[in-house]
């Protein structure tokens, strides 16, 4: 997946791989998980514990609407999380969806 | 930075005793930590952000020196907190991408790491700074829209667009700021919707000299903006945003003096980003689970009670910059050096004359600078009508999906409180802890009640979600 929103060219030298949903993505070193998804233009990136999709909405830390799956673990702010090398981001996930509340 | 010292000897480590503590590394906390450490008193300093600076000044997340989107003056901001700190390092410890979980008069607790942690202190800063107001409309939870504050910190410390073409819409100066360094970093801005009147600016017009530095700045966007072609417009604010999956249209129409749309002259924007940004709340969270003195201050919520050092209830608990009252950096800088200086003057390092002396310096400089501010405190101050946009079905608090109707309906059944509220609906009780919600839910209650008191939100510990895996390493570490 490709970045076409970023403000400058990224040295390829800062360059880092994680993996979104499973696919390799570029992320520049530094920046949050928020920012590489918005480099990819992908807006809509959570499911809120009542099964809305959203997207990041105050994008510093206070709303909690930019949560993800990140590295195994739920709820983690997109916008708060550095990316780091062979990071695993899946978007769109939620410990309250079907098939995964061992009720 | 210290090479050639023992390092645990000089910086006290995170754990260890540090005698003063800052929470937050923006312009207050940093300043405070400067002037401390230029006495040689150390200090650790607490901050959510990867990097230092707070939200207005963390700068970019990779090298500042080729960013053309922000303008001369940010850099210098930036450069300068930066620089500062890297020539007193040795005696500011400082612990970023840290949050604050909570504190007692003597103990605060944070998670870093992953790790729940607790560090003593006998002097605590609190400088929290601010967020903005969350203002409820139809479409607001549509992906695409955003915080004013939220959509600009992309450009500005992430690097990359929040979307493709934008609408920027609310009050106060940060919106031509935002639009500027939006447009400059390639974002097609559709339009800025300034919701307050020209009018009620041009009569402060001489107040506003008071702050040449922010005038400045104001006057050089808003001519930048007419240079680009993009429509300033006063006096027009939100009727809703649409779109099925995400955002894809705003629409506006010119507001009356109540900020009540005029819906027959309503337009329709076509955009995949929205920010919204109505004015600021001081984060108060920590203030408040610390039992400090609070007063309700109007358009704010509520306010920790100081004196003129930023001394709270508490004797060893200061609060400084937009956590006490949201007056901007340029004076929460110079309130982290009043409590820096009233900490000194308390550990015996200056005199009570010497600080009185510095002190009065730094106050004839806010004295000045909250003249401006007040101008932009009434031209912005949050009009009824902004609580009648959202519609019965529209989510008021996102993190336990209550509705405005839910809300309404609880208040018609004789709910007259905010805890009440609280109890009722759930508002509040997720995981943001009602930092979003709650300008909407006293703004509704005071409205339908036609009273000022409707009770405090009490944040509770922890202040953000903590996850038992923090708490698995057997003993609380120091």
């Amino acid at each position: 997946m490709e970045r076409i929103n970023d403000v400058l060219p990224a040295a390829t030298e800062n360059m880092l791989a994680i993996y979104v949903d499973g696919k390799p993505v570029n992320a520049v070193e530094g920046e949050t998980v928020l920012s590489t998804l918005f480099a990819m233009g992908r807006q809509a990136i959570s499911r809120n514990d009542h099964g809305h999709v959203v997207g990041a909405y105050c994008g510093m830390g206070i709303c909690h609407c930019c949560a993800l799956n990140i590295d195994g673990v739920e709820k983690q702010r997109a916008c708060q999380t550095v990316v780091k090398h062979g990071m695993k981001v899946i978007t769109q996930s939620n410990r309250l969806d079907a098939g995964k509340v061992g009720t | 930075m210290s090479a050639g010292k023992q390092a645990g000897e000089v910086n006290a480590s995170v754990g260890d005793k540090a005698s003063v503590v800052v929470i937050g590394a923006g312009p207050a906390g940093m300043t405070a930590a400067i002037n401390l450490a230029k006495q040689g008193v150390r200090c650790t300093v607490f901050d959510e952000n990867s990097s230092l600076g707070g939200v207005i000044h963390c700068g970019p997340s990779r090298d500042p020196g080729k960013v053309i989107h922000l303008d001369k003056k940010i850099k210098q901001n930036i450069e300068s907190i930066r620089s500062e700190y890297e020539k007193y390092s040795d005696y500011i410890t400082l612990n970023l991408s840290a949050q604050v979980m909570g504190a007692t008069h003597r103990q605060l607790a944070f998670l870093r790491q992953k790790q729940f942690k607790t560090i003593d202190f006998d002097y605590l800063v609190i400088s929290t700074g601010c967020y903005e107001k969350a203002t409820p409309f139809p479409g607001w939870t549509l992906p695409g829209v955003m915080t004013l504050g939220g959509a600009q910190l992309q450009v500005k410390n992430g690097l990359v667009r929040p979307g493709q073409r934008a609408v920027l819409v609310g009050t106060g100066p940060l919106l031509p700021v935002a639009a500027v360094q939006l447009q400059k970093a390639g974002v097609n801005v559709a339009g800025v919707y300034e919701s307050g009147r020209r009018i009620d600016l041009a009569k402060n017009i001489f107040s506003l000299f008071n702050n040449i530095p922010l005038l400045k700045q104001g006057l050089g966007c808003l001519n930048a903006l007419r240079n680009a072609g993009i429509p300033f417009r006063y006096g027009w604010g939100l009727v809703e945003a649409r779109g099925s999956e995400s955002l894809e249209q705003v629409v506006l129409a010119p507001y009356d003096n109540n900020w009540r749309p005029v819906t027959e002259k309503q337009e329709v924007v076509a955009a995949d980003c929205l920010g919204v940004g109505y004015g600021f709340s001081s984060r108060t969270q920590l203030t408040q689970l610390l039992g400090l003195e609070h007063r309700f201050e109007r358009g704010n919520e509520f306010v920790p009670v100081c004196d003129e050092w930023g001394r709270t209830s508490l004797q060893n608990v200061f609060v400084a910059g937009d956590a006490g009252t949201v007056n901007g950096a340029q004076i929460a800088l110079e309130q982290g050096k009043l409590a820096a200086i009233a900490v000194l003057m308390d550990l015996g390092k200056f005199t009570s004359g010497q600080a009185r002396l510095q002190a009065a310096r730094i106050r004839k400089t806010t004295k000045k600078y909250i003249r401006f501010s007040k101008v932009f405190a009434e031209f912005s101050r949050m009009r009824p009508g902004l609580l009648d946009l959202p519609d019965k079905e529209t989510i008021v608090c996102r993190c336990e999906n209550v509705t405005k109707g839910q809300i309404d309906e609880a208040i018609e059944q004789g709910v007259s409180d905010i805890t009440t509220l609280k109890m009722v609906t759930r508002v509040g009780m997720g995981d943001c802890q009602g930092k979003v919600c709650s300008n909407y839910c006293y703004g509704r209650l005071r409205q339908q009640l036609g009273k000022d008191d409707v009770g405090e939100l009490r944040p509770r510990f922890p202040l953000s979600p903590l996850s038992f895996d923090a708490l698995s390493d057997k003993e609380v570490s120091q």
